[in-house]
């Protein structure tokens, strides 16, 4: 618990202290998967600054998955170092990686992101039940939880009131997808991954919901990493980088 | 949000499995217990039928057959005892009091007992209980009969009824007693004991019915004797099926058993009511034993089943599972929310079951009394039914650690990352 305490006030100080430095970096990173001998990911430097959207693209099976889940802590290189807002995932233990994890970064997948056997407004506070700080961010804010997750889906446009106690089941999956987007944005929190979360949408929905997005993200001072193979995105985002042989390239 | 709760939305969502699940569980517990309470009431409702006896005499064959004959109005003797055997006991200096029983006729099914008033003043059961009338009174007459209650509860019997005796034992005897019908006089009250079951008539009406016959045929034509006539003549039966036998002290039951067992005159045999029922049950302890192993395996299955669908839910809740590890909940987590589900299903299980048991007794009860003679009653669990019901629920859980350790596995594998 105190090292968890620690961790916060670290980030807290590091937002505070140098806006530019950076909030993701990754050094020297090889991953491989434990029964192959090839690693799916060499990655020799890899720097993300606060407040960024960087735009991540890469056919499937190029390692894009085993990316988010090293910058997630979810998964630890074999090599290498990821530090996260000044914190060196590798040296905390899985627990204090959890932790990490739920206090600073948000996640959005695919499609299915929901617990379908949740209302949307349980959905959306579910990262308020598992990390301290993100409840108290809420909180801070608004006057109840339910306030604050509202006011997100508000702001994502979803407006109806009725639409909190709804289940999941009965929205539509642009609707979802912005259910999930207000789940992973819930309690402010530093990073935004966010894994094709779009490939499920029509192109009209597509880049409206990445408008919202980008509005919230800018809203929360939150820096943004988008994965997707759909190069035709790129062109919304701050900075493109594309996978390719293990490796990460800029891309102009 | 407590772990709990999503462990129980979780499964809500998933509520015709579960459900099915709790059912199975239900099932086996209600059985499990349904038999514990059976055992009980048998071993009571056996123990009962027979109190304040201290010797039960025939003729010599095995105890168990002479006890189920006499007692249990089950089987047949294979040979009687003659009057003058008899009346040497019943008037020893230490016999207090004796009961003789005539056997070997029937009424629809239900046993006809050809016994004197000395019955209706000695017999006990369930701990010195002495029979008592429902209505009407001990037989007088020759041609009198009294009724035990549920003879007369299932032919809708009521007092002045006639009715005519069937020769033998089967329900489909030919052979009927009709020229000398017997009139209901009066209905026992309710004692959970065969004497429910029983005609009870005169020794002398016995004799009346058999007068003309030869041999155990109906009287050639010409030779009968009329209802009438026969209630005239000498009546003193010549042989009687067995007695029971009530001491003055019951020091000296060992000391008349022997005497009876070594009767020069005729080859007899006493039995103790007691050691005799003990045995008789210890034989069907057997079965007591076997029925319980089984419901224990039927609950042990339905255990297996639990974890069978839980290992079948584990793979379509994998996506589940790295959606909660998303919003940060950790492998523990995943852990208890599996582990927390077995136990809620098992849980459950035992609440179904005993719900069900209660309401099974309560409907199964009066079917049960009057088609087994067992009285089950409604009381409250026992320490040991609750101690099955914690081994259950605590045997659930952990069983549920099986599976909630395979998802934690598999989400410290998968991470967040879907699988599909």
């Amino acid at each position: 618990m105190n090292k968890e305490r620690l961790v916060c006030s670290f980030s807290y100080q590091a937002r505070m202290d140098a806006i530019n430095t950076p909030i993701i970096q990754l050094n020297n990173i090889r991953f491989s998967w434990p029964k192959s001998e090839i690693p799916i990911l060499d990655i020799e430097s890899f720097v993300v600054q606060k407040q960024e959207k960087v735009f991540i693209q890469g056919a499937s099976g190029s390692g894009k998955t085993t990316l988010l889940g090293i910058l997630g802590g979810v998964l630890l290189a074999q090599s290498g170092e990821a530090i996260i807002l000044e914190t060196n995932l590798n040296k905390l233990s899985g627990k204090q990686r959890d932790n990490f994890r739920v206090n600073h970064i948000g996640f959005i997948f695919q499609m299915f992101n929901l617990l379908p056997y949740l209302s949307v407004l349980e959905n959306v506070l579910l990262p308020c039940h598992f990390s301290e700080s993100r409840r108290k961010q809420v909180l801070q804010r608004g006057n109840t939880l339910a306030e604050g997750a509202s006011r997100i889906l508000k702001d994502l446009g979803l407006e109806d009131p009725d639409l909190l106690s709804r289940s999941v089941n009965e929205l539509s999956i642009g609707q979802q997808q912005r259910v999930a987007a207000a789940r992973a944005l819930i309690g402010n929190p530093d990073i935004l991954i966010a894994d094709e979360p779009t490939s499920a949408l029509d192109a009209d929905t597509r880049e409206s919901f990445l408008q919202l997005l980008f509005k919230e993200c800018q809203a929360f001072q939150t820096t943004l990493v988008f994965v997707s193979h759909d190069a035709s995105l790129a062109k919304l985002f701050d900075r493109v980088v594309k996978i390719a042989n293990q490796n990460l390239q800029e891309s102009k | 949000m407590p772990i709990l709760i999503l462990a129980f939305k979780s499964m809500w969502n998933r509520r015709v499995t579960a459900m099915l699940t709790v059912m199975m569980i239900a099932f086996s517990v209600t059985l499990l217990l349904g038999v514990e309470r059976i055992r009980q009431g048998a071993r009571t409702s056996f123990a009962n039928t027979i109190s304040g006896t201290d010797l039960i005499v025939g003729a010599r064959s095995g105890p168990i057959q002479l006890l189920l004959y006499s007692v249990f109005r089950i089987g047949n003797a294979t040979n009687n005892i003659s009057w003058k055997s008899y009346q040497q006991f019943a008037q020893h200096k230490r016999v207090k009091w004796t009961i003789p029983i005539s056997l070997g006729d029937s009424h629809r099914g239900f046993r006809v007992m050809g016994t004197n008033t000395d019955y209706f003043k000695h017999y006990r059961f369930r701990k010195d209980q002495i029979l008592t009338f429902q209505e009407g009174k001990a037989f007088a007459s020759v041609y009198d009969a009294v009724i035990g209650a549920e003879v007369a509860a299932s032919l809708g019997y009521r007092l002045n009824q006639k009715i005519v005796i069937t020769h033998g034992i089967s329900q489909a005897a030919l052979l009927t007693h009709e020229d000398k019908p017997f009139q209901v006089v009066g209905i026992l009250q309710k004692t959970g004991t065969p004497v429910d079951r029983t005609i009870h008539v005169s020794l002398e009406g016995i004799e009346a019915i058999h007068i003309d016959w030869q041999s155990g045929a109906p009287p050639l034509p010409g030779e009968e004797i009329s209802a009438a006539k026969a209630q005239k003549l000498d009546l003193q039966p010549k042989e009687i099926t067995a007695f029971l036998m009530g001491l003055k002290s019951k020091i000296s039951t060992f000391q008349l058993q022997r005497q009876i067992n070594d009767y020069r005159k005729e080859p007899l045999l006493a039995i103790l009511p007691g050691a005799t029922l003990h045995q008789l049950w210890s034989m069907i302890g057997v079965v007591e034993q076997a029925l319980f192993v089984i419901s224990v395996f039927v609950v042990l299955t339905g255990l297996i089943g639990m974890l069978t669908s839980i290992l079948n839910s584990l793979n379509e809740r994998r996506r589940e599972m790295a959606i909660l590890r998303s919003v940060g909940a950790r492998p523990w987590h995943i852990f208890g929310l599996m582990f927390s589900e077995a136990g809620m299903l098992s849980f459950f299980g035992v609440v179904g079951g005993v719900i069900l048991l209660y309401l099974g007794i309560w409907i199964g009860q009066p079917i049960i009394e009057s088609q087994f003679g067992l009285f089950i009653a409604i009381e409250m669990l026992k320490p040991y039914d609750f101690a099955i019901l914690v081994a259950i629920v605590v045997m659930g859980f952990f069983m549920g650690g099986f599976p909630a350790w395979r998802a934690y596995r598999n989400s410290l594998a998968d991470g967040m990352t879907i699988r599909l």
